[in-house]
C-alpha cells in the first residue's frame, strides 16, 4: 500500500488510477482531486528540505 | 465566497482566533489571502456553545462588515468557549445581505456554515424545499442557499440530530452533497458548485472541502495541527501542549504565517474532528 501525500488515506499499489511522476518518483493519490491537488501544489506534500545551513531555522530564516 | 474558523477544544477566548492572529477572520473581512477578491463585508456571524448553561449555542449575527462592528471585538475579548464557528459574508449575487442571511446558522443544538455557491440553486429550489418535512421547512429564515443545504442536511440526518456522533456529522455532509449534485444533474445544470460547508453539535466537527468538478481547485480550507492555540505580544502560533489545552482548528485560511501548524483539507474529502480531538479525512466516494 501506498499512502496518498494530499490526504494521507492508503492507497492500493495496483488498483489506483491516479498517480504522477514528480521528481523521478511515482507518487499515488486515491482521487482525481487529490492528484490535481498536488500537481498545483507540489513542494507543500513534498517532505520538507534539510536546511543547508545548520542552526538556522526553516520558518523565518533566523538563528536558532 | 466568505470565509470561516471553526474550533473544538478546551477553552479559549473567541478573539484568539477572530481577532488576534496574524491573518485572523476579521483581517481576512477586508483583506482574505486566498481568493481573488479580498473583501467579506456582508455581515458576519459567531456561534458559540456554552454546555455548562445549554446544549444549544448562542449566536450573534449582524450586517455591518467584521472589521467595523465594536460589539464583535468587545464580545470576542470578553467570551470563551471550547466550540464555537464564526463566519464572514461575502453574498453571492442576489442573495439579500440580512441578519437571516448570516452564517452561522442553528438548528436545535447544531451550527452550520458555508464557504461557497450552490450552483444554479434557484432551479433546484422549490423541489429542495418541497423534499422537506414542515418543522424543517419552518425553521428557514432566510433566502441563501446556505441554508437551504442546511435544511436538507438536517433532513437527511433525521432522527440522529438529537445524539449525534462525528461520522453521522460526516454521513450527513456527503448525503446532502450526493442530493444536491442528484437534483443538479437533473436541472441539467452545468456549472459546477463549491461547498465547504462546516457543521458542529457543540462535541464534534465535520467539513467538507468539495467542488463538483475535481478539475477545478476547490475554494481553501484547512485544519491545524492538534494543540494549544496561544496569542502572545501579537505573535500567534499552536504548540504542542497535554489533551486538556489542546484544540484543532478549521478555517478556510491559514490564521498564523507558519505553514507547519496547517494541513489542507484534500479537494473532496469529508475531515472529522471528534469529541476526543482525533482527525479525520477521508474522500467523498463518487455518487
Amino acid at each position: 500500500m501506498a499512502i496518498d501525500l494530499v490526504c494521507g488515506m492508503e492507497v492500493n499499489d495496483y488498483a489506483s488510477g491516479y498517480s504522477v511522476i514528480y521528481a523521478g518518483e511515482r507518487y499515488l493519490f486515491c482521487s482525481e482531486g487529490c492528484l490535481a491537488e498536488f500537481e498545483r501544489h507540489p513542494q507543500e506534500y513534498m517532505s520538507p528540505p534539510v536546511s543547508c545551513c545548520p542552526g538556522r531555522s526553516e520558518e523565518d530564516g533566523s538563528s536558532v | 465566497m466568505c470565509r470561516f474558523v471553526g474550533y473544538l477544544g478546551s477553552d479559549i477566548l473567541i478573539a484568539d482566533l477572530i481577532s488576534r492572529p496574524a491573518n485572523s477572520l476579521i483581517r481576512q473581512s477586508y483583506k482574505a489571502r486566498e481568493r481573488s477578491e479580498p473583501l467579506n463585508g456582508d455581515g458576519f456571524g459567531v456561534g458559540w456553545y456554552a454546555p455548562d448553561i445549554t446544549r444549544e449555542p448562542c449566536v450573534f449575527t449582524s450586517i455591518t462588515p467584521a472589521w467595523s462592528n465594536r460589539n464583535f471585538i468587545n464580545l470576542a475579548e470578553h467570551t470563551r468557549s471550547g466550540s464555537f464557528f464564526s463566519h464572514i459574508r461575502a453574498a453571492s449575487p442576489g442573495m439579500g445581505v440580512s441578519e437571516v442571511n448570516c452564517h452561522p446558522f442553528r438548528n436545535g443544538s447544531l451550527l452550520w456554515m458555508h464557504n461557497g455557491t450552490v450552483e444554479g440553486f434557484q432551479a433546484i429550489k422549490r423541489r429542495l424545499r418541497n423534499s422537506l418535512p414542515d418543522h424543517i421547512y419552518d425553521a428557514i429564515e432566510g433566502t441563501t442557499d446556505s441554508e437551504h443545504a442546511f435544511a436538507l442536511f438536517l433532513k437527511l440526518l433525521g432522527e440522529k440530530k438529537e445524539q449525534t456522533s462525528a461520522a453521522d456529522l460526516a454521513e450527513g455532509l456527503v448525503n446532502t452533497i450526493w442530493q444536491l449534485e442528484e437534483w443538479a444533474r437533473e436541472a441539467e445544470i452545468s456549472k459546477p458548485s463549491v461547498c465547504n460547508f462546516a457543521v458542529t453539535d457543540g462535541r464534534a466537527i465535520a467539513s467538507v472541502r468539495y467542488v463538483s468538478d475535481p478539475q477545478i481547485e476547490p475554494i481553501s480550507l484547512y485544519y491545524s495541527k492538534r494543540g494549544k492555540f496561544q496569542c502572545c505580544e501579537g505573535r500567534s502560533e499552536i504548540v504542542e501542549c497535554c489533551a486538556e489545552e489542546s484544540g484543532v482548528i478549521i478555517a478556510s485560511e491559514r490564521l498564523t504565517d507558519k505553514s507547519g501548524d496547517w494541513k489542507r483539507v484534500a479537494p473532496n474529502h469529508v475531515l472529522t474532528v471528534d469529541t476526543h480531538l482525533n482527525v479525520k479525512v477521508r474522500l467523498i466516494p463518487e455518487v
